[in-house]
């Protein structure tokens, strides 16, 4: 199904994707960042969250201890991806705002290995990176 | 991980008659081992259907993989606000026969990730190149994409695993040592 790229979600908005996966992070020159797999969609949906009050604490309440990504809706699409709410899908034990849940992907279905370029690129872009640890006074 | 118990009982004599050497308990009948004369084994041609082995030297990550791929395949969940990461059977099985085919080849260790929506990526390194495959559920090829020492991608595309030659080419290159 089409995304609809919601405009209301900001250009200088953060989006949050949480790394569950050992391998969904890389260390490159010591610096600690997502990788592209972490990216990957089958369906190219990706869930993220948008920054909002309590939405980082809410995140790290859920899922202790894993690497959180950080990307601003602007990479996002700069790449040609689109930004569509999601509350249903954000599950049950998110105690947040639902509306902050979402999914990125194309607007239209592509090529599986052209969508995985972009992935790619937005793991490496120089504006995304990981949250660092210090809990967050929100 | 949790096994099942092992029993402790064990035979109180020797069974007759029967196959010996397929027994677990066979050694207990037999005389001790420094008596047993052993015999070199004669060399006998392989049968045709053992060819295609995988020699262990060459692709000794193949057994962790391989066990990695289990794990992911049973404890592989679904995330809300991440995503599905149950790989089925059908996908463990499609990166299985890529690993068959690629782990003649002398290719380092690869990493092995799921990722959302039921797919298995396996990504190769040597210094800052890389070789991703990705396998997608219901799908019977690979996306692939290679990248050059900056990680920039030079080369991408989708293979099926009859695509010998092609597959061949991405792999030569990747292990080529760039042009300084």
């Amino acid at each position: 199904m089409p995304l609809h790229d919601d405009q209301t979600i900001a250009p200088d908005a953060i989006l949050y994707r949480v790394l569950p996966h050992p391998n969904w992070v890389k260390v490159e020159a010591g610096v600690t960042r997502p990788s592209s797999i972490a990216f990957f969609e089958s369906r190219q949906e990706v869930s993220f969250f948008v920054d909002g009050p309590g939405i980082l604490n809410e995140l790290r309440r859920i899922f202790p201890g894993a690497p959180i990504a950080k990307v601003p809706a602007a990479v996002l699409r700069e790449k040609g991806l689109a930004i569509e709410r999601r509350p249903d899908e954000c599950g049950d034990d998110f105690h947040g705002d639902t509306a902050s849940h979402v999914v990125v992907g194309p607007a239209e279905q592509i090529e599986p290995n052209l969508y995985e370029k972009r992935a790619r690129s937005i793991a490496k872009h120089p504006d995304v990176g990981i949250v660092s640890e210090e809990p967050q006074g929100q | 991980m949790r096994r099942a118990p092992l029993s402790t009982s064990r035979p109180t004599k020797c069974e007759k008659g029967g196959n010996r050497a397929m027994s677990p308990f066979a050694t207990a009948c037999e005389p001790p081992a420094a008596t047993i004369r052993v015999q070199p084994a004669s060399p006998s041609p392989r049968s045709p259907q053992l060819e295609p082995v995988v020699r262990f030297d060459e692709s000794p990550w193949l057994a962790s993989v391989l066990w990695d791929l289990r794990s992911l395949e049973r404890s592989g969940q679904n995330i809300p606000g991440v995503g599905d990461l149950r790989v089925t059977r059908e996908t463990a099985d499609h990166v299985r026969r890529l690993l068959t085919i690629l782990s003649g080849l002398y290719l380092p260790e690869p990493i092995l990730a799921p990722f959302s929506g039921g797919g298995v990526a396996l990504v190769w390194n040597i210094g800052n190149r890389e070789l991703t495959f990705s396998a997608y559920p219901n799908r019977n090829n690979f996306v692939f994409v290679r990248t050059d020492d900056n990680g920039d991608p030079v080369s991408d595309g989708i293979l099926r695993l009859d695509q010998n030659r092609e597959l061949n080419n991405e792999i030569t290159a990747f292990l080529a040592t760039p042009a300084r």
